[in-house]
């Protein structure tokens, strides 16, 4: 459905405009007009809307692009007085859309003293086309016409090539076989030969690499469509389209300690980028390891750490490489969701002959449950087989048939009401004793007795900028006063602060865990909470990252603080953007 | 801006302005008559006149163009006669919209309003006649409040009126199967039965929730195609959710989007009110409802949740809760898919592929979730994967 239906190249000048090229130019099939007049219904019949639409829907089904049909059944002459647009509209978007067709281009305008050459590169579409597909088009024309306005500014390229399109035209005009005449330019034309590359490429992989003129090279990509052809093999149920936005969202995500997995042989990652950023790119490789994360391959590199961003956001965009949290051994895996795994899959063989002796299928079933490489090896077998079963997870990466599973924290704390004997509370399943430190909490106060009363409610809201100035205050006269005071009290005055940073509920509830007491785990507790790492938007390893901490102290301060945290395990959307839907 | 920008791309926008152009005998191409007033500048519609009032090869076309920040959709209409100064009559209507809004669905909107004025122009002159000017006025006003507002709009000149509805253009709705149970939607409960087609009148009073397609075909006494595609046809319309079958043997997990259930209050106190099991009782706590969503994950099924955290002693009806979360996608529901990596399989190993999961193979042969969970068990050449 993203394919263009075709290409346009219409100029206009002072000597009025023409098209001079489309691609493709041949003539609709006889056998698809005749399907066509078959289908004709009754004409007395009304046409309803959704008839119309749902007609519409089963042609689209059965893989006839009446679209296409449209397209030539405008005249050249129709469409060239169409986009030889006024020069005010030149050097931005323009979108024209006739019934089902959506004609997508960005015009390019160049003015000297007394001429003027307006030169629009038009894709059709099919109007379907969602919105970020448009916009991908509209990128590609724009930047086509920036190339070929550079090269008429350097040799008059585009002069030349409009010469040699025009005298084809006229030579010719009396014949009224287009064929004939497009036939005759691709040949001598290397404009039109470049469209037609152009063309086949969009077609076929989305990945483009043409050089005008022999000397601007025009890389692009429709990353839905590389996207698509790298994952081919997926034809379990419907595969649904990835859209650029998706892999837009996962690039604009990217973290220093995501790592990356390259999805093709380095060799072959040449012809994605021009010849100029050639070096940063083998640099980066050159440092290339699905165990380290970006940060650390920046520093090995060498290169700024936006730099190499900005390589792997292309690289990913570009479909040669995918977001992955660094390879390690405690990373949890399970099978994702799309995985398509069944007996008739191209994959087990791919996987058997690249793994000898393995079988898809058993190795993967092990990532039924949550699993790490460090539960599937034990010290004592041979450190090769560890190694091999890395191979392995990081091949199931490259085809997504793994992901990961992060944990994230949510601060929870439970509003039970205070005389509640009965029922399940959360002493009731064996966490600590949570009577015993409510004596240091402040007076009860009446939003305590409703559960229901979240931190947002009015009145509690309220109440926060009050008690807060009173500690304040209470402070700084201590400080003028107790110079004298005891250690300990220090440390209760230092406590009550970090509990000030709370409202009213959450303290109370954070008073009632008892390692609350202690002023390392609280400052550390409160500190997070404050960075705001406690709402479910940043997974464990995130926190480890960028509070600088190893995984035991977290994991000991979540434990300690579990009453009032809840953790749950999900997927990070940068790494598995594949099978993220949009909602 | 930016930010509104992004989004809305690609949604659907209300219309910024709507106006009529026509081809004047002496004045060429203008706006006649437009509302709001002065949305577009003389100057720009010089620039897209082409497009609004094009060659005669796109007449009665629907055209969209999009350039100089606007969205413009038309429907160019000629209409020849002697009576006009060229023997024709050349006019179009067109809605206005911003430039990354989605606008089909106006399309059928601006086609049927430019017929009716060409009836009413055949007939009264209404466009032609200088006298109607604020007549028409009056009534592109009405329509692009009342559209913007209500997404209906109805128009009375002279005997004629027309009603003009912007209808909701959704994707094609996925295929049915057998296992999935299809859960009305609470704000249709309550429907008449007597605006349904006749399957429909059939199946509806089957769907309770609990029911699976196959069940349903069943219990009804409608062909199972027939019951599917009626389902496939509530669920466009948005009448009728599909959900995986529950069971308390069922396995699920927690998606990103838990975090809504923290951070949305609105959506949290809906939440709490639809999984409350009685009503005399107060209403569950979001702590509750959090913790049992939380520790949904691979290997822990719906029966060990229950146990581990009794959610009917605070008041939490568990199947109400899988359903909320089903609906709005804070869980999904976790299957298991048998492979067969045997030699021969039988009639029924032969659908333990990999691409059947455990629902679909119970509704294809009768069996039991514990009767077929007892046959892989001793069958030792399955393997299950769950994903």
């Amino acid at each position: 459905m993203e394919n263009p239906l075709s290409i346009i190249l219409v100029k206009s000048d002072s000597k009025g405009d023409r098209l001079l090229f489309r691609y493709p130019y041949v003539q609709i099939k006889e056998e698809n007009e005749t399907s066509q007049n078959d289908r004709k219904k009754n004409p007395y019949s009304i046409t309803l809307l959704e008839e119309q639409q749902k007609e519409g829907n089963t042609m689209r089904l059965a893989g006839i692009d009446t679209a296409s049909m449209n397209v030539q059944l405008e005249s050249d002459e129709v469409l060239s007085s169409l986009f030889a647009c006024k020069l005010e509209l030149a050097n931005q978007k323009f979108e024209l859309k006739i019934n089902d067709i959506r004609f997508v281009s960005h015009p390019a305008l160049m003015e000297t003293k007394n001429s003027f050459i307006l030169i629009n590169i038009v894709f059709a579409l099919q109007a379907q086309c969602s919105y970020s597909i448009v916009k991908c088009y509209y990128e590609l024309s724009k930047r086509l016409g920036l190339g070929l306005l550079y090269e008429e500014r350097r040799v008059n390229y585009l002069t030349k090539e409009m010469k040699t399109m025009l005298k084809i035209h006229d030579d010719t005009i009396y014949d009224h076989k287009s064929e004939k005449i497009f036939d005759t330019i691709l040949q001598k034309s290397s404009l039109a030969q470049c469209l037609k590359t152009l063309y086949f490429d969009l077609c076929s992989t989305g990945l483009i690499n043409v050089v005008l003129n022999e000397s601007v090279t025009l890389c692009f990509c429709l990353p839905q469509k590389a996207w698509r052809a790298r994952f081919s093999d997926r034809k379990t149920k419907s595969q649904p389209l990835i859209d650029p936005e998706v892999i837009d969202r996962a690039i604009v995500s990217l973290k220093p300690y995501h790592g990356f997995l390259l999805l093709v042989d380095p060799s072959e990652l040449l012809d994605c980028v021009p010849p100029s950023s050639a070096k940063i790119l083998l640099q980066l490789i050159e440092s290339y390891n699905p165990l380290k994360s970006l940060q650390s391959m920046s520093s090995d590199a060498d290169l700024p750490l936006d730099q190499v961003y900005q390589m792997v956001g292309h690289l990913v965009y570009w479909a040669k490489a995918t977001i992955i949290y660094p390879l390690c051994e405690t990373n949890v895996y399970v099978i994702s969701s799309d995985a398509p795994i069944h007996v008739n899959s191209p994959l087990v063989e791919r996987f058997a002959n690249k793994f000898p002796g393995m079988q898809l299928i058993e190795v993967i079933s092990d990532f039924s449950l949550p699993t790490s490489i460090g539960h599937l090896t034990t010290p004592l077998q041979h450190p090769a087989r560890q190694g091999r079963l890395a191979q392995m997870v990081l091949w199931m990466l490259q085809h997504h048939l793994l992901m990961q599973l992060h944990t994230y924290v949510q601060f929870m704390p439970s509003y039970e009401k205070p005389n509640d004997t009965s029922g399940l509370s959360l002493s009731d399943f064996g966490s600590t004793p949570t009577k015993q430190s409510s004596a240091l909490s402040p007076e009860k106060s009446p939003t305590m007795s409703d559960p229901l009363d979240v931190p947002v409610s009015s009145s509690s809201v309220r109440q926060i900028p009050s008690s807060h100035k009173s500690f304040n205050s209470n402070m700084s006269v201590d400080d003028r006063t107790g110079s004298g005071k005891s250690e300990e009290e220090n440390e209760d005055e230092k406590l009550q602060g970090l509990l000030n940073s709370f409202d009213e509920c959450d303290r109370l509830a954070i008073l009632k865990v008892p390692a609350s007491v202690n002023f390392e785990d609280l400052n550390l507790m409160v500190r997070l909470k404050q960075s705001g790492y406690f709402q479910g938007e940043h997974h464990l390893e995130e926190i480890m990252f960028y509070e600088n901490l190893r995984r035991s102290q977290l994991l000991q301060l979540l434990d300690k603080f579990r009453d009032v945290l809840i953790l749950y395990e999900t997927e990070d959307p940068a790494s598995c953007f594949l099978g993220f839907k949009t909602k | 801006m930016l930010t509104q920008e992004s989004n809305l791309a690609g949604k659907e926008g209300i219309i910024r302005c709507i106006f009529l152009s026509e081809f004047h005998a002496t004045a060429g191409s203008k706006i006649t008559c437009q509302s709001p007033q002065n949305f577009i500048s003389k100057h720009a519609f010089d620039l897209i006149n082409a497009y609004i009032l094009p060659k005669r090869e796109l007449e009665r076309q629907v055209l969209t163009v999009n350039t100089l920040g606007i969205k413009i959709v038309g429907y160019p209409v000629k209409i020849d006669h002697e009576k006009y100064a060229r023997n024709a009559f050349y006019f179009n209507i067109c809605f206005v919209c911003d430039h990354y809004c989605r606008s089909v669905q106006y399309e059928p909107i601006v086609k049927k309003l430019c017929e009716f004025l060409i009836m009413m122009e055949m007939q009264y002159s209404f466009l032609s006649n200088d006298e109607y000017r604020p007549r028409i006025q009056k009534m592109l006003n009405k329509i692009i409040s009342d559209l913007n507002e209500s997404k209906v709009c109805t128009i009375t000149e002279e005997e004629t009126s027309i009603h003009l509805k912007i209808l909701k253009i959704t994707d094609d709705p996925p295929e049915v199967f057998d296992h999935q149970v299809p859960v009305l939607k609470r704000e249709f409960e309550n429907m008449s039965l007597s605006e349904c087609d006749l399957t429909t009148q059939q199946v509806l009073p089957f769907i309770n929730g609990l029911h699976h397609v196959g069940k349903i075909s069943m219990l009804a006494d409608v062909e199972n195609a027939l019951v599917k595609s009626c389902i496939q046809n509530l669920v466009y319309y948005n009448f009728v959710e599909l959900l995986p079958l529950f069971k308390y043997s069922n396995v699920y997990m927690c998606t990103r989007n838990l975090q809504k259930l923290a951070r949305n209050q609105d959506f949290a106190q809906e939440c709490l009110s639809y999984v409350a099991l009685k009503n005399d009782q107060p209403i569950p706590t979001i702590y509750n409802v959090f913790q049992i969503y939380s520790q949904m994950t691979h290997g822990v099924n719906l029966k060990t949740l229950c146990i581990r955290l009794s959610p009917r002693q605070n008041n939490i009806n568990e199947r109400k809760l899988v359903d909320y979360g089903l609906k709005h996608s804070l869980i999904r529901c976790i299957n298991k898919y048998p492979i067969f990596t045997g030699s021969i399989p039988n009639a029924r190993q032969k659908m333990y592929n990999g691409m059947n999961h455990f629902d679909e193979i119970c509704c294809a042969t009768g069996l039991s979730t514990i009767k077929l969970e007892e046959l892989i068990d001793a069958d030792t050449n399955v393997t299950i994967l769950m994903k």
